[in-house]
C-alpha cells in the first residue's frame, strides 16, 4: 500500500490525514510533517491504539505486528484479543455448521412406509430414489433394506408387493419432507395406487415422520394409531378405504393389538349406534303413523342428527352421515306437509316414511 | 511484483520506478525518520537516482536486484543527508520547537492556502459537532461506499434549499438528501457524518479539499 495523503490535523501522538481515496486515517507522527501537506503514507504508517479499535479506519492492519508495535503496545494486545475472539466464533460456527449441516443437506424428498406382512420405511429424493431404508419392526432382513438403497421405487414394486398376501391390503402412509415435494407427491400417491392395487393410503406430514421415528414406528402404524386414538378414522382414511382397513386390522390384530382392540370399540360403538339410530327412526314412524303430536317428531328431529353413525369398517362411513341427515330433512318436510291435515297427502307421507325406512336400513 | 532479471535495464527505468514506488518511499522515510512528500522532496529524488544507478550496475552476481538497491539509495542518501547537514538540524529544530521557539517553515503558497482552508474546514465541522476523529471513526471502510457518499453530498450541494436545510438544522436532512440523490434514507443515514463532512467541501467551495474529494469521488 503507497497513498497519497493530505494532513488535516496533527495530534500529540498521531496526525488525521484524507487519503487519495476519501478515507480518513490516523498515521504515525513523524518530524516534518505539517498541515496542508501532502505525503506518501505506507501501510506501515498507520497508527493503532486500542482507543481505536472500535470502528477504526486503521483497523485492517493487524498483520504489521512489528510496525504497530514500534507506535505503541497496545496493537499486540488487540491482535490476541482479537485472535481469540476470532478462534471462538470459528469453533462456533464449526460446532453449529457440525450440527446443522447435515440437516441442511438432507437430500430426502419424501418419506413413504409399507406395512403389511413386512414392514419399511423408504427416504426417497427428488427422483424417488431410495435414500434408506429402515424397518421398523425388523421384519426385512437388513441385506434386503442395504440392497434397497440407491434404487428407484419402480424397481422395488415387486419386493414391495411381496410385504404382504395376495390380494391383502397394504397400509402405505407418505409424507412429503420437502417444501417442494408436496405438490410432486400427487404424482408419487398415483404410482403406489397403480401398482398397489390393494394399499390403504394415508398421507402425513413431516412432523409425523419425525414423531413416528421418535417413537420407533413407520408412519403407517404411526398414523393408524393416531386416527384410531383421535377416533377420527374418516378423516384419515376416507370412507372407501374402510373395508380394506378393516381387513388390514383383522389380519395383523397380533402385530398391533391395542390399535386393534381400540378400532373394535369404536366400531361397537359405531354399530350401537346405529342399531339406536335404527330403533329411534322405527319409533318415530310409528308415531307419526299412529299419533301427530308435534311433540315427538321434535324429539324425533333433535335424535335424528345425534344418532348418525360413524362406522369406520364401513366403506360408506361419511356418507352414511349424510342420507342420514337428508332423511331428516325429508321427514321433517313431511311433518310440515301433515300440518295441513290433508289426508290424500297424508298417504303419501306415509309412502315416503316407507321409503326412507328401506333407505335406512339398506344403508 | 516480480521483476525478471531481463528487465533490469535502464529502457524500463520509469515502469521499474513505478512498480518500486512504494520501496523507494519506505527507504527513503525509513533513513531521513519523516514522510516523503508528494510535490517535492529532494531526499526522495536523491534516492530515485540511486535507484536508477541500481538499475544500471545491476547485475545477477550483486544478489537480489532489491537489496542491491537498497544499498545503493542508502549509500547516496546518506551522502546526501551528511552534505545537507540535514539529519542534525531536523533534530535540533525539532528540540527548538519543542521548547516553544516559532521557526518560520519553507512551505509552499499551495501549502499555505489548503492549510487555511482545513482550518476553515474543520471549524465548520465543529459547527455540525463533528470533528475528523468523528470521521476517521465513522467514514465508510468500502471504497465504492465512500464514492457513493461522495456522490451524493455532491449532488446535495447543487440543491439550495437541501444545503440552507442542513446548515439551518445543523445536521444532515436525510429524507431530503435521499430524495435527491435517489437513494434509501438507510444509506445516507449510515454514511451521514461523511456526507455531511465532504457536502461542506462543495457548499464552501474549498479548492484544495474539493479538487481532493473530487478525485476521491471519481468526479470530474
Amino acid at each position: 500500500m503507497c497513498e497519497k495523503a493530505v494532513v488535516l490535523e496533527i495530534k500529540d501522538d498521531y496526525c488525521l490525514v484524507m487519503t487519495e481515496e476519501g478515507s480518513i486515517v490516523r498515521i504515525l507522527k513523524k518530524s516534518g510533517i505539517r498541515e496542508g501537506q501532502k505525503i506518501y503514507i505506507l501501510e506501515e504508517d498507520l497508527y493503532c491504539s486500542k482507543d481505536f479499535v472500535k470502528g477504526s479506519a486503521v483497523l485492517p492492519f493487524f498483520s504489521r505486528e512489528k510496525d504497530c508495535g514500534s507506535g505503541n503496545s497496545g496493537c499486540g494486545k488487540r491482535k490476541a484479543i482479537m485472535t481469540k475472539i476470532l478462534t471462538a466464533a470459528a469453533a462456533f460456527l464449526i460446532f453449529v455448521g457440525t450440527l446443522s449441516l447435515p440437516q441442511l443437506s438432507d437430500p430426502a424428498y419424501a418419506a413413504v412406509s409399507f406395512d403389511g406382512e413386512k414392514s419399511v420405511q423408504l427416504r426417497l429424493d427428488d427422483e424417488n430414489r431410495v435414500i434408506s431404508a429402515k424397518s421398523y419392526d425388523e421384519t426385512v432382513n437388513k441385506d434386503v433394506l442395504s440392497d434397497m438403497e440407491g434404487c428407484r421405487l419402480e424397481e422395488l414394486w415387486d419386493v414391495l408387493r411381496d410385504f404382504s398376501g395376495e390380494d391383502e391390503p397394504v397400509l402405505v402412509a407418505g409424507a412429503p419432507l420437502k417444501r417442494r415435494a408436496e405438490e410432486d407427491t400427487e404424482a408419487l400417491w398415483e404410482e403406489i395406487c397403480e401398482n398397489l392395487n390393494e394399499s390403504i393410503c394415508l398421507r402425513g406430514e413431516k412432523k409425523d415422520v419425525r414423531e413416528a421415528d421418535k417413537q420407533n414406528k413407520s408412519l403407517g402404524i404411526y398414523l393408524l394409531e393416531k386416527a384410531v386414538d383421535e377416533d377420527a378414522l374418516a378423516e384419515y382414511f376416507g370412507a372407501e378405504q374402510g373395508e380394506k382397513l378393516a381387513v388390514f386390522l383383522k389380519k395383523h390384530q397380533e402385530k398391533m393389538p391395542q390399535i386393534y382392540r381400540k378400532y373394535v370399540q369404536l366400531s361397537e360403538a359405531g354399530d350401537d349406534d346405529a342399531e339406536d339410530f335404527e330403533q329411534d327412526q322405527d319409533e318415530a314412524d310409528d308415531e307419526e303413523i299412529g299419533d301427530e303430536s308435534d311433540d315427538s317428531r321434535d324429539d324425533d328431529e333433535d335424535e335424528k342428527p345425534g344418532g348418525s353413525v360413524v362406522k369406520p369398517q364401513n366403506p360408506d362411513d361419511e356418507d352414511s352421515d349424510a342420507p342420514s341427515e337428508d332423511g331428516n330433512e325429508e321427514a321433517s318436510d313431511a311433518d310440515d306437509e301433515d300440518e295441513n291435515g290433508d289426508s290424500d297427502e297424508e298417504e303419501d307421507e306415509n309412502e315416503d316414511d316407507n321409503e326412507e325406512e328401506s333407505r335406512d336400513e339398506r344403508i | 511484483m516480480m521483476i525478471s532479471e531481463e528487465e533490469i535495464s535502464l529502457d524500463n527505468l520509469d515502469m521499474l520506478a513505478e512498480c518500486h514506488k512504494g520501496f523507494i518511499i519506505r527507504t527513503v522515510s525509513a533513513l531521513t525518520g519523516r514522510y516523503v512528500s508528494i510535490e517535492h522532496d529532494d531526499a526522495y529524488m536523491i534516492a530515485l537516482e540511486g535507484f536508477a544507478e541500481a538499475v544500471a550496475k545491476y547485475d545477477s552476481s550483486r544478489g537480489s536486484f532489491l537489496g542491491f538497491a537498497k544499498l545503493v539509495m542508502e549509500s547516496r542518501l546518506k551522502n546526501y543527508l551528511v552534505k545537507e547537514g540535514r539529519t542534525e538540524t531536523m533534530a535540533s529544530l525539532d528540540a527548538l520547537r519543542e521548547s516553544g521557539w516559532d521557526f518560520p517553515d519553507r512551505i509552499s503558497e499551495e501549502e499555505r492556502c489548503l492549510k487555511e482552508e482545513i482550518e476553515e474546514y474543520r471549524q465548520q465541522l465543529a459547527y455540525f459537532d463533528l470533528d475528523l476523529e468523528i470521521l476517521a471513526d465513522t467514514a465508510p471502510k468500502h471504497r465504492d461506499t465512500r464514492e457513493n457518499a461522495i456522490g451524493i453530498a455532491e449532488k446535495t450541494s447543487r440543491d439550495r434549499q437541501a444545503v440552507s436545510l442542513t446548515w439551518q438544522k445543523r445536521r444532515l436532512p436525510v429524507r431530503a438528501v435521499a430524495r435527491l440523490a435517489d437513494v434509501t434514507e438507510k444509506v445516507v443515514k449510515t454514511g451521514k457524518h461523511f456526507i455531511l463532512a465532504a457536502l461542506i467541501i462543495f457548499v464552501k467551495k474549498y479548492p484544495g479539499l474539493s479538487d481532493w474529494v473530487k478525485k476521491a469521488g471519481g468526479i470530474q
